[in-house]
């Protein structure tokens, strides 16, 4: 088969396979709603029973807080995606759908698509949700929108994680608590509630060179909200560069792994 | 066309596939038979290209499962233990989705669709979500999902566990019906009534290895004739109903352990009207009495027992 005709059916396939979990998400409406809400409430809690403690830069603590929710909204998705994918190797679709002559990789990019498109309705709901609590992007529309293509790029990356998690698990009920393990020290031990300079002090190194801190920090410049930099540590110097090298290798590590785990899938 | 050579597979120290040996000439149907853990539902996966052999090679329809899995998947169907559908699409979407991962085209899928709704009588239940279907009408639109690309050879591991009886008969049917029109099945089963009735060949496997191979009627007569049964209503006629039937045959009948059935090892008809003459002049009231053929359960315990022992020596 040439590398045109690969593609044409890979292409194709992974259309069907985003129909199929879209169709999913419609019938379940409950995973996009708790998915929404989830960080709304993030945003109420910490804005409303934390802010006025948090010595924030710029001194607007919703505007300092929204870009880390954003980042945590990408994050915490992994945890629809590795119980679905652990549930279709549960129930035997993985096995159906190996026995078909699809592009194999069509299904698990097609996971990744769909939850794409999730992430993006939650973080619409969540940008407007900002508004109103009293963040907004102080930069010009060219680096909002590049705002938002680094939280999507993130989300289509750690969303491979979750994928790769699901395929290890494989008991859906674990699953998603098991996805959510692997990025919820990230998000905690980083600038994303608190700047680095406020943490205790062994945790500060492991902040600053936590790349979820690098994200957040490289979105909030991008908005054109405020971020206290540590100006001492590289990743503090370069976020942006953290932020995609970051991204990069979580591709890099995780697709290959994904797609080789996918092809000895076993119930 | 199936064909196995020395198939092996082992999960760690166990040897779930240890040498597996077929060769099912097209448009028959084949039964694997066996207990859990057997090796049935492995030795399916290799060959239908779900997981790699140790060893071995595994040709399907000429094609070389090993090398050209993707290849060996446009010509085959695999219908699973458990039902593979996707509970949020309705059985319409399933079916669809399949015929485009096939490639069939977009108006094409939907085409096959239809008919295989159609054919599964699930034509009223074809737009509500599967999630709703009873057991017996997953299992019929996963085996439709197994055939949505015509497949020349069907993979069917356990197609009937945890079905009622009536489900069970369509499915039956329609197995019968793809053999007739030509397509190879190799089905999985712990029910040996299934392989009987569906299978021309039989392997029975026990610890990863055939014990047994042959046609339903070869192995019921391998493990001997058939046998009177006679049930009685009262226990007490348990001694004289068995010096009757053994002076009848010739060989010493053997009671079963609730005392009110006796089985006599015979092949002679003829036995049947002595036996309830016999019996009837003796005073022993019979509730039921028939010759037995053989049963594949028969064949089953007779090889298994015999393989647990040498297991154990």
């Amino acid at each position: 088969m040439s590398v045109a005709h690969a593609l044409r059916w890979g292409v194709s396939d992974t259309h069907t396979m985003v129909r199929r979990y879209v169709i999913g998400l419609t019938k379940t409406p409950e995973v996009l709603f708790f998915t929404t809400v989830q960080p709304v409430l993030f945003v109420l809690l910490f804005a409303g029973v934390f802010g006025g403690s948090i010595d924030a830069p710029g001194g607007n603590y919703a505007e300092y807080l929204m870009p880390g929710v954003f980042v945590q909204t990408a994050a915490f998705a992994i945890a629809v995606t590795g119980s679905a994918v652990a549930l279709d190797v549960r129930r035997g679709v993985v096995d159906r759908f190996r026995s078909l002559p699809m592009a194999p990789t069509a299904v698990l990019a097609g996971r990744a698509v769909a939850d794409l498109l999730l992430t993006t309705v939650s973080l619409a709901v969540l940008s407007g949700f900002g508004l109103l609590v009293g963040w907004q992007p102080h930069a010009g529309f060219p680096q909002v929108i590049a705002a938002y293509l680094v939280l999507l790029a993130f989300a289509f990356a750690v969303t491979w994680l979750g994928v790769y998690v699901g395929l290890v698990v494989r008991a859906p009920e674990v699953a998603s608590q098991a996805s959510l393990f692997t990025v919820i020290p990230l998000v905690f031990l980083s600038n994303l509630y608190v700047p680095i300079d406020t943490l205790p002090g062994w945790v500060r190194p492991l902040a600053a060179w936590n790349p979820v801190s690098a994200l957040v920090s490289t979105v909030r410049d991008l908005f054109g909200n405020s971020d206290r930099h540590i100006a001492e540590s590289f990743p503090g110097r370069y976020p942006e560069l953290v932020a995609l090298i970051s991204i990069g290798l979580l591709l890099a590590v995780f697709v290959p792994l994904s797609v080789a785990k996918f092809h000895r899938a076993d119930r | 066309m199936i064909i196995a050579e020395k198939l092996v597979k082992t999960y760690g120290e166990v040897r779930a596939v240890d040498g597996l040996d077929l060769l099912v000439p097209q448009g028959t149907v084949f039964g694997l038979l066996g207990p859990n853990g057997a090796g049935k539902t492995t030795s399916v996966r290799m060959l239908a290209s779900l997981c790699a052999p140790d060893s071995g090679r595994a040709v399907v329809a000429g094609i070389d499962v090993v090398r050209k899995p993707r290849e060996v998947r446009k010509v085959m169907g695999l219908a699973g233990q458990y039902s593979a559908v996707d509970d949020n699409l309705t059985g319409r979407q399933n079916l669809d989705m399949i015929g485009r991962l096939h490639h069939l085209g977009a108006a094409a899928a939907r085409t096959r669709a239809e008919e295989l709704l159609r054919r599964f009588d699930l034509v009223d239940a074809a737009d509500r979500q599967a999630r709703g279907y009873s057991g017996g009408m997953r299992r019929r639109l996963d085996l439709a999902g197994a055939l949505v690309g015509r497949p020349r050879v069907l993979f069917l591991d356990e197609p009937t566990t945890g079905l009622d009886p009536r489900s069970r008969q369509q499915l039956w049917d329609v197995v019968q019906d793809l053999a007739d029109t030509g397509t190879t099945v190799l089905l999985t089963t712990q029910y040996l009534e299934e392989a009987d009735r569906l299978a021309a060949e039989i392997a029975v496997v026990d610890g990863g290895r055939i014990i047994a191979q042959g046609s339903p009627e070869r192995l019921k007569a391998d493990v001997g004739g058939g046998r009177l049964e006679v049930t009685l209503r009262e226990q007490a006629h348990l001694a004289v109903a068995i010096e009757v039937l053994g002076s009848l045959a010739g060989v010493r009948p053997r009671p079963h352990p609730e005392l009110t059935r006796v089985d006599v090892p015979t092949d002679d008809g003829e036995l049947l009207v002595a036996a309830v003459r016999a019996l009837d002049a003796a005073g022993v009231r019979v509730v039921d009495i028939a010759l037995r053929r053989p049963t594949l359960d028969d064949v089953f315990l007779a090889l298994t027992g015999r393989a647990a022992e040498r297991g154990a020596a």
